[in-house]
Protein backbone atom coordinates (compact mmCIF):
# COMPACT_ATOMS: atom_id res chain seq x y z
CA UNK A 1 0.00 0.00 0.00
CA UNK A 2 2.84 2.32 0.91
CA UNK A 3 4.50 1.34 -2.32
CA UNK A 4 1.39 2.35 -4.27
CA UNK A 5 1.34 5.74 -2.60
CA UNK A 6 4.98 6.25 -3.47
CA UNK A 7 4.27 5.41 -7.10
CA UNK A 8 1.34 7.82 -7.12
CA UNK A 9 3.52 10.66 -5.84
CA UNK A 10 6.15 9.92 -8.42
CA UNK A 11 3.61 10.00 -11.18
CA UNK A 12 2.08 13.23 -9.93
CA UNK A 13 5.54 14.79 -9.93
CA UNK A 14 6.19 13.42 -13.43
CA UNK A 15 2.88 14.77 -14.65
CA UNK A 16 3.55 18.25 -13.26
CA UNK A 17 7.00 18.29 -14.86
CA UNK A 18 5.53 17.37 -18.22
CA UNK A 19 2.89 20.04 -17.79
CA UNK A 20 5.49 22.76 -17.17
CA UNK A 21 7.56 21.83 -20.24
CA UNK A 22 4.72 21.24 -22.67
CA UNK A 23 2.42 24.14 -21.79
CA UNK A 24 4.24 26.61 -24.02
CA UNK A 25 3.40 24.42 -27.03
CA UNK A 26 -0.15 23.77 -26.06
CA UNK A 27 -2.48 24.14 -29.02
CA UNK A 28 0.37 24.92 -31.48
CA UNK A 29 1.19 22.90 -34.58
CA UNK A 30 4.47 23.93 -36.14
CA UNK A 31 4.38 22.81 -39.77
CA UNK A 32 5.52 23.87 -43.20
CA UNK A 33 2.47 23.33 -45.35
CA UNK A 34 4.51 22.50 -48.42
CA UNK A 35 3.77 19.53 -50.56
CA UNK A 36 6.57 18.61 -52.95
CA UNK A 37 6.79 15.59 -55.14
CA UNK A 38 8.95 14.89 -58.15
CA UNK A 39 8.87 11.57 -59.89
CA UNK A 40 10.08 9.94 -63.08
CA UNK A 41 7.39 8.83 -65.48
CA UNK A 42 9.74 7.59 -68.21
CA UNK A 43 13.42 7.61 -69.13
CA UNK A 44 14.57 6.61 -65.69
CA UNK A 45 17.87 5.30 -66.96
CA UNK A 46 20.23 7.03 -69.37
CA UNK A 47 22.66 4.99 -71.44
CA UNK A 48 25.04 6.51 -73.97
CA UNK A 49 26.79 3.92 -76.14
CA UNK A 50 29.52 5.12 -78.49
CA UNK A 51 30.22 2.70 -81.30
CA UNK A 52 31.33 4.72 -84.32
CA UNK A 53 33.91 7.42 -84.94
CA UNK A 54 31.13 9.78 -85.95
CA UNK A 55 29.56 9.37 -82.53
CA UNK A 56 32.94 9.83 -80.87
CA UNK A 57 33.55 13.03 -82.85
CA UNK A 58 30.08 14.57 -82.78
CA UNK A 59 28.67 13.21 -79.52
CA UNK A 60 25.30 11.63 -78.85
CA UNK A 61 21.91 13.15 -78.10
CA UNK A 62 19.03 11.49 -76.27
CA UNK A 63 16.15 13.77 -77.19
CA UNK A 64 13.22 14.16 -74.81
CA UNK A 65 14.50 11.16 -72.90
CA UNK A 66 13.38 11.68 -69.32
CA UNK A 67 9.91 12.79 -68.31
CA UNK A 68 9.64 14.13 -64.78
CA UNK A 69 6.38 15.11 -63.16
CA UNK A 70 6.18 17.54 -60.29
CA UNK A 71 3.56 18.55 -57.78
CA UNK A 72 4.15 21.59 -55.60
CA UNK A 73 1.89 23.49 -53.21
CA UNK A 74 2.56 25.88 -50.36
CA UNK A 75 -0.26 27.07 -48.15
CA UNK A 76 -0.59 28.77 -44.79
CA UNK A 77 -2.18 27.07 -41.79
CA UNK A 78 -5.55 28.45 -42.76
CA UNK A 79 -5.28 27.49 -46.41
CA UNK A 80 -4.01 30.79 -47.81
CA UNK A 81 -0.77 31.58 -49.64
CA UNK A 82 2.28 30.11 -47.98
CA UNK A 83 5.49 31.93 -47.22
CA UNK A 84 7.55 30.65 -50.15
CA UNK A 85 7.95 32.91 -53.18
CA UNK A 86 8.45 30.21 -55.75
CA UNK A 87 9.88 26.81 -56.47
CA UNK A 88 12.67 25.31 -58.53
CA UNK A 89 14.03 22.03 -59.82
CA UNK A 90 17.76 21.51 -59.44
CA UNK A 91 20.08 18.81 -60.69
CA UNK A 92 23.53 17.63 -59.70
CA UNK A 93 25.77 14.63 -60.25
CA UNK A 94 26.34 12.18 -57.43
CA UNK A 95 30.13 12.28 -57.93
CA UNK A 96 32.81 14.67 -59.12
CA UNK A 97 33.41 12.68 -62.33
CA UNK A 98 31.73 10.10 -64.54
CA UNK A 99 33.40 7.13 -62.98
CA UNK A 100 35.12 4.38 -64.87
CA UNK A 101 34.11 0.85 -63.97
CA UNK A 102 37.52 -0.37 -65.09
CA UNK A 103 40.95 1.14 -64.84
CA UNK A 104 40.40 3.92 -67.36
CA UNK A 105 40.64 7.56 -66.26
CA UNK A 106 37.24 9.01 -65.35
CA UNK A 107 35.32 11.22 -67.76
CA UNK A 108 34.64 14.84 -66.81
CA UNK A 109 31.09 15.74 -65.81
CA UNK A 110 31.27 18.51 -68.39
CA UNK A 111 30.84 15.81 -71.06
CA UNK A 112 27.10 15.81 -70.28
CA UNK A 113 24.69 18.64 -71.00
CA UNK A 114 21.11 18.78 -69.77
CA UNK A 115 18.47 20.64 -71.76
CA UNK A 116 14.99 20.72 -70.19
CA UNK A 117 11.63 21.82 -71.52
CA UNK A 118 8.37 22.06 -69.64
CA UNK A 119 4.65 22.34 -70.16
CA UNK A 120 4.25 24.29 -66.93
CA UNK A 121 3.34 27.87 -67.82
CA UNK A 122 5.48 30.78 -66.72
CA UNK A 123 8.59 28.88 -65.76
CA UNK A 124 12.17 29.89 -66.43
CA UNK A 125 14.26 27.19 -68.13
CA UNK A 126 18.04 26.90 -68.11
CA UNK A 127 20.26 24.55 -70.09
CA UNK A 128 23.21 23.41 -68.05
CA UNK A 129 26.48 21.51 -68.19
CA UNK A 130 26.53 18.87 -65.49
CA UNK A 131 28.45 19.54 -62.28
CA UNK A 132 28.53 18.01 -58.82
CA UNK A 133 26.75 21.01 -57.30
CA UNK A 134 23.06 21.78 -57.64
CA UNK A 135 22.13 23.92 -60.62
CA UNK A 136 18.67 25.29 -61.36
CA UNK A 137 17.08 23.96 -64.51
CA UNK A 138 13.46 25.04 -63.95
CA UNK A 139 12.27 27.94 -61.80
CA UNK A 140 8.67 28.87 -61.16
CA UNK A 141 7.12 31.88 -59.45
CA UNK A 142 4.81 31.96 -56.45
CA UNK A 143 1.59 30.14 -57.37
CA UNK A 144 -0.20 31.48 -54.29
CA UNK A 145 -2.21 28.81 -52.60
CA UNK A 146 -2.74 26.96 -55.85
CA UNK A 147 -0.90 23.75 -56.69
CA UNK A 148 1.66 23.51 -59.45
CA UNK A 149 1.61 20.31 -61.45
CA UNK A 150 3.16 19.50 -64.76
CA UNK A 151 5.78 17.73 -66.75
CA UNK A 152 9.45 18.42 -67.36
CA UNK A 153 11.02 16.76 -70.39
CA UNK A 154 14.78 16.49 -70.50
CA UNK A 155 17.16 16.07 -73.42
CA UNK A 156 20.66 14.79 -72.64
CA UNK A 157 23.77 15.32 -74.71
CA UNK A 158 27.11 13.62 -74.24
CA UNK A 159 30.31 14.68 -75.98
CA UNK A 160 28.61 17.37 -78.08
CA UNK A 161 30.11 20.85 -78.48
CA UNK A 162 31.07 22.82 -76.47
CA UNK A 163 31.82 19.75 -74.35
CA UNK A 164 35.13 18.05 -75.14
CA UNK A 165 34.75 15.17 -77.64
CA UNK A 166 35.24 11.67 -76.31
CA UNK A 167 37.60 10.73 -79.13
CA UNK A 168 40.81 9.48 -77.59
CA UNK A 169 39.16 8.35 -74.34
CA UNK A 170 39.77 4.81 -73.26
CA UNK A 171 37.03 2.26 -73.99
CA UNK A 172 35.23 1.39 -70.76
CA UNK A 173 31.90 1.56 -68.94
CA UNK A 174 31.40 4.85 -67.10
CA UNK A 175 28.62 5.76 -64.71
CA UNK A 176 27.20 8.49 -62.48
CA UNK A 177 23.81 9.33 -60.96
CA UNK A 178 21.78 12.45 -61.65
CA UNK A 179 19.92 13.81 -58.63
CA UNK A 180 16.94 16.02 -59.38
CA UNK A 181 15.57 17.98 -56.42
CA UNK A 182 12.37 20.01 -56.13
CA UNK A 183 12.64 22.77 -53.53
CA UNK A 184 10.75 25.87 -52.46
CA UNK A 185 12.24 29.33 -52.88
CA UNK A 186 12.04 31.23 -49.62
CA UNK A 187 12.09 35.01 -49.35
CA UNK B 1 -5.15 6.66 -10.99
CA UNK B 2 -1.83 6.00 -12.67
CA UNK B 3 -3.53 5.30 -16.01
CA UNK B 4 -5.43 8.53 -15.64
CA UNK B 5 -2.20 10.49 -15.21
CA UNK B 6 -0.67 8.81 -18.26
CA UNK B 7 -3.74 9.56 -20.36
CA UNK B 8 -3.67 13.22 -19.30
CA UNK B 9 0.04 13.52 -20.07
CA UNK B 10 -0.36 11.97 -23.52
CA UNK B 11 -3.26 14.27 -24.26
CA UNK B 12 -1.13 17.30 -23.49
CA UNK B 13 1.81 16.08 -25.52
CA UNK B 14 -0.36 15.23 -28.48
CA UNK B 15 -1.14 18.90 -28.97
CA UNK B 16 2.45 19.82 -29.71
CA UNK B 17 3.36 18.70 -33.19
CA UNK B 18 6.36 19.39 -35.39
CA UNK B 19 6.32 19.03 -39.16
CA UNK B 20 9.29 19.14 -41.50
CA UNK B 21 9.07 19.68 -45.24
CA UNK B 22 10.80 17.05 -47.32
CA UNK B 23 12.97 17.99 -50.31
CA UNK B 24 11.68 15.55 -52.83
CA UNK B 25 14.25 14.01 -55.13
CA UNK B 26 14.41 11.82 -58.20
CA UNK B 27 17.57 9.91 -59.03
CA UNK B 28 18.45 8.80 -62.56
CA UNK B 29 21.49 6.65 -63.31
CA UNK B 30 23.63 7.63 -66.30
CA UNK B 31 26.00 5.28 -68.08
CA UNK B 32 28.44 5.96 -70.87
CA UNK B 33 29.83 3.00 -72.78
CA UNK B 34 32.82 3.68 -74.98
CA UNK B 35 33.28 0.83 -77.42
CA UNK B 36 36.75 0.36 -78.85
CA UNK B 37 37.20 1.25 -82.50
CA UNK B 38 40.51 0.18 -84.08
CA UNK B 39 40.58 -0.25 -87.84
CA UNK B 40 43.60 -0.40 -90.13
CA UNK B 41 42.74 -0.56 -93.81
CA UNK B 42 45.23 -1.19 -96.61
CA UNK B 43 43.82 0.93 -99.41
CA UNK B 44 46.35 0.06 -102.11
CA UNK B 45 49.71 -1.61 -102.52
CA UNK B 46 48.82 -4.77 -100.70
CA UNK B 47 51.36 -6.73 -102.70
CA UNK B 48 54.78 -5.26 -103.44
CA UNK B 49 56.86 -7.00 -106.09
CA UNK B 50 60.43 -5.94 -106.88
CA UNK B 51 61.89 -7.47 -110.05
CA UNK B 52 65.65 -7.06 -110.38
CA UNK B 53 66.72 -7.62 -113.97
CA UNK B 54 69.51 -5.15 -114.74
CA UNK B 55 73.01 -4.69 -113.38
CA UNK B 56 72.03 -1.13 -112.55
CA UNK B 57 69.24 -2.42 -110.32
CA UNK B 58 71.65 -4.92 -108.75
CA UNK B 59 74.08 -2.13 -107.91
CA UNK B 60 71.79 0.83 -107.12
CA UNK B 61 68.58 -0.89 -106.04
CA UNK B 62 65.00 -0.05 -106.91
CA UNK B 63 62.97 3.01 -105.90
CA UNK B 64 65.69 5.06 -104.27
CA UNK B 65 63.94 7.99 -102.60
CA UNK B 66 60.64 6.10 -102.52
CA UNK B 67 58.86 8.20 -105.15
CA UNK B 68 57.63 5.41 -107.44
CA UNK B 69 53.95 4.72 -106.71
CA UNK B 70 54.32 1.09 -107.83
CA UNK B 71 56.29 0.45 -104.65
CA UNK B 72 54.01 2.21 -102.20
CA UNK B 73 51.41 0.93 -99.76
CA UNK B 74 48.65 3.28 -98.75
CA UNK B 75 46.81 2.54 -95.50
CA UNK B 76 44.44 4.38 -93.19
CA UNK B 77 43.70 4.12 -89.49
CA UNK B 78 40.37 4.76 -87.79
CA UNK B 79 40.76 4.65 -84.03
CA UNK B 80 38.75 5.87 -81.08
CA UNK B 81 41.88 6.03 -78.97
CA UNK B 82 45.50 6.96 -79.47
CA UNK B 83 47.57 4.35 -81.27
CA UNK B 84 50.88 3.20 -82.71
CA UNK B 85 51.39 1.25 -85.92
CA UNK B 86 54.14 -1.33 -86.09
CA UNK B 87 55.60 -3.26 -88.99
CA UNK B 88 57.38 -6.63 -88.97
CA UNK B 89 58.23 -9.43 -91.34
CA UNK B 90 56.80 -12.86 -90.77
CA UNK B 91 60.14 -14.60 -91.30
CA UNK B 92 63.71 -13.95 -90.22
CA UNK B 93 64.79 -13.64 -93.87
CA UNK B 94 63.23 -13.62 -97.30
CA UNK B 95 62.75 -17.20 -98.41
CA UNK B 96 63.42 -18.47 -101.92
CA UNK B 97 60.43 -19.89 -103.74
CA UNK B 98 62.39 -22.02 -106.18
CA UNK B 99 64.69 -23.29 -103.46
CA UNK B 100 63.73 -22.83 -99.85
CA UNK B 101 67.38 -22.98 -98.88
CA UNK B 102 67.94 -19.67 -100.64
CA UNK B 103 67.54 -16.69 -98.35
CA UNK B 104 67.94 -12.95 -98.62
CA UNK B 105 68.47 -10.66 -95.61
CA UNK B 106 65.37 -8.65 -94.67
CA UNK B 107 67.37 -5.44 -94.43
CA UNK B 108 67.69 -5.29 -98.20
CA UNK B 109 64.19 -3.89 -98.09
CA UNK B 110 63.69 -0.47 -96.58
CA UNK B 111 60.72 1.79 -95.93
CA UNK B 112 59.76 5.24 -94.87
CA UNK B 113 56.37 6.93 -94.48
CA UNK B 114 54.54 9.98 -95.68
CA UNK B 115 51.15 11.27 -94.54
CA UNK B 116 48.36 12.60 -96.71
CA UNK B 117 45.50 13.07 -94.25
CA UNK B 118 44.56 16.05 -92.12
CA UNK B 119 46.87 14.87 -89.33
CA UNK B 120 50.51 15.76 -89.32
CA UNK B 121 53.89 14.88 -87.91
CA UNK B 122 54.70 15.85 -85.16
CA UNK B 123 51.38 17.26 -83.88
CA UNK B 124 49.44 14.00 -84.11
CA UNK B 125 52.05 11.28 -84.50
CA UNK B 126 55.72 10.81 -85.24
CA UNK B 127 56.83 9.07 -88.44
CA UNK B 128 60.32 7.64 -88.99
CA UNK B 129 62.82 10.39 -89.66
CA UNK B 130 65.03 8.10 -91.76
CA UNK B 131 64.60 5.00 -93.88
CA UNK B 132 64.06 1.90 -91.74
CA UNK B 133 65.20 -1.57 -92.65
CA UNK B 134 62.60 -4.32 -92.59
CA UNK B 135 63.10 -6.59 -89.56
CA UNK B 136 61.55 -9.67 -88.05
CA UNK B 137 60.93 -7.75 -84.84
CA UNK B 138 58.11 -5.22 -84.72
CA UNK B 139 59.17 -1.60 -84.99
CA UNK B 140 57.05 1.53 -84.81
CA UNK B 141 56.35 3.27 -88.05
CA UNK B 142 53.62 5.51 -86.58
CA UNK B 143 54.03 6.65 -82.99
CA UNK B 144 50.87 8.38 -81.79
CA UNK B 145 51.00 11.54 -79.71
CA UNK B 146 48.95 11.12 -76.54
CA UNK B 147 45.67 12.97 -76.80
CA UNK B 148 46.11 13.78 -80.48
CA UNK B 149 46.34 10.59 -82.52
CA UNK B 150 42.81 9.21 -82.33
CA UNK B 151 40.65 9.94 -85.31
CA UNK B 152 39.32 8.73 -88.61
CA UNK B 153 40.76 7.75 -91.98
CA UNK B 154 40.57 11.33 -93.19
CA UNK B 155 43.09 12.25 -90.53
CA UNK B 156 45.25 9.13 -90.33
CA UNK B 157 46.23 8.42 -93.93
CA UNK B 158 49.74 7.02 -94.46
CA UNK B 159 51.84 5.78 -97.33
CA UNK B 160 54.72 3.36 -96.92
CA UNK B 161 57.40 3.86 -99.54
CA UNK B 162 59.26 0.62 -100.08
CA UNK B 163 62.67 0.24 -101.67
CA UNK B 164 65.02 -2.63 -102.38
CA UNK B 165 68.81 -2.63 -102.29
CA UNK B 166 69.24 1.15 -102.13
CA UNK B 167 71.33 1.15 -98.93
CA UNK B 168 69.42 4.12 -97.54
CA UNK B 169 69.20 4.80 -93.82
CA UNK B 170 69.32 1.60 -91.78
CA UNK B 171 69.21 -0.67 -94.84
CA UNK B 172 71.91 -3.15 -95.78
CA UNK B 173 74.89 -1.07 -96.87
CA UNK B 174 76.01 -3.68 -99.40
CA UNK B 175 74.41 -3.70 -102.82
CA UNK B 176 72.50 -6.75 -104.03
CA UNK B 177 75.34 -7.32 -106.47
CA UNK B 178 77.96 -7.27 -103.71
CA UNK B 179 75.92 -9.81 -101.73
CA UNK B 180 75.97 -12.15 -104.72
CA UNK B 181 72.50 -13.47 -103.94
CA UNK B 182 71.33 -16.61 -105.72
CA UNK B 183 68.70 -15.73 -108.31
CA UNK B 184 65.28 -16.78 -107.02
CA UNK B 185 61.85 -15.37 -106.16
CA UNK B 186 62.15 -14.25 -102.54
CA UNK B 187 59.07 -13.63 -100.47
CA UNK B 188 57.85 -12.93 -96.95
CA UNK B 189 54.69 -11.50 -95.45
CA UNK B 190 54.81 -8.11 -93.76
CA UNK B 191 52.42 -7.39 -90.91
CA UNK B 192 51.10 -3.94 -90.16
CA UNK B 193 49.70 -3.90 -86.64
CA UNK B 194 47.54 -1.24 -85.02
CA UNK B 195 48.35 -1.02 -81.33
CA UNK B 196 46.18 1.04 -78.94
CA UNK B 197 48.13 3.11 -76.48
Amino acid sequence: MACCRLYSKVFILYFLTLLVFTLPFKGKVLAQNITKRIWVTSGGSIAFSFKSLTEYSSGKVLSNWTRLNIHYRDTSDVGGDGTSIGWKVMVRASAATIQSDGAAPDLPLSSIQIKPTSTIPGVSITNITLTATDQNIIEGGDPGALPVTGEIVITYECGTPPAPPLLGRQPDYYFVDLIFTLVEVNP
Amino acid sequence: MRKLFFAAAMLLLSQAGFGQAVNDQAIIPVSVTLNSILRLTVVSGGNIDFVVNTIGQYTSGINNGGGDARYQTNFTVSASQDFDVTVRAEDATFLGQDNAANTMPLNNVGLDLTESGSGNDPANWALPAAVLALTNAAQNIVTGVNGAAAGGADKNNFTIRWRLGTAEGAMNASSLLAQSLTPDRYITNVFLELVPK
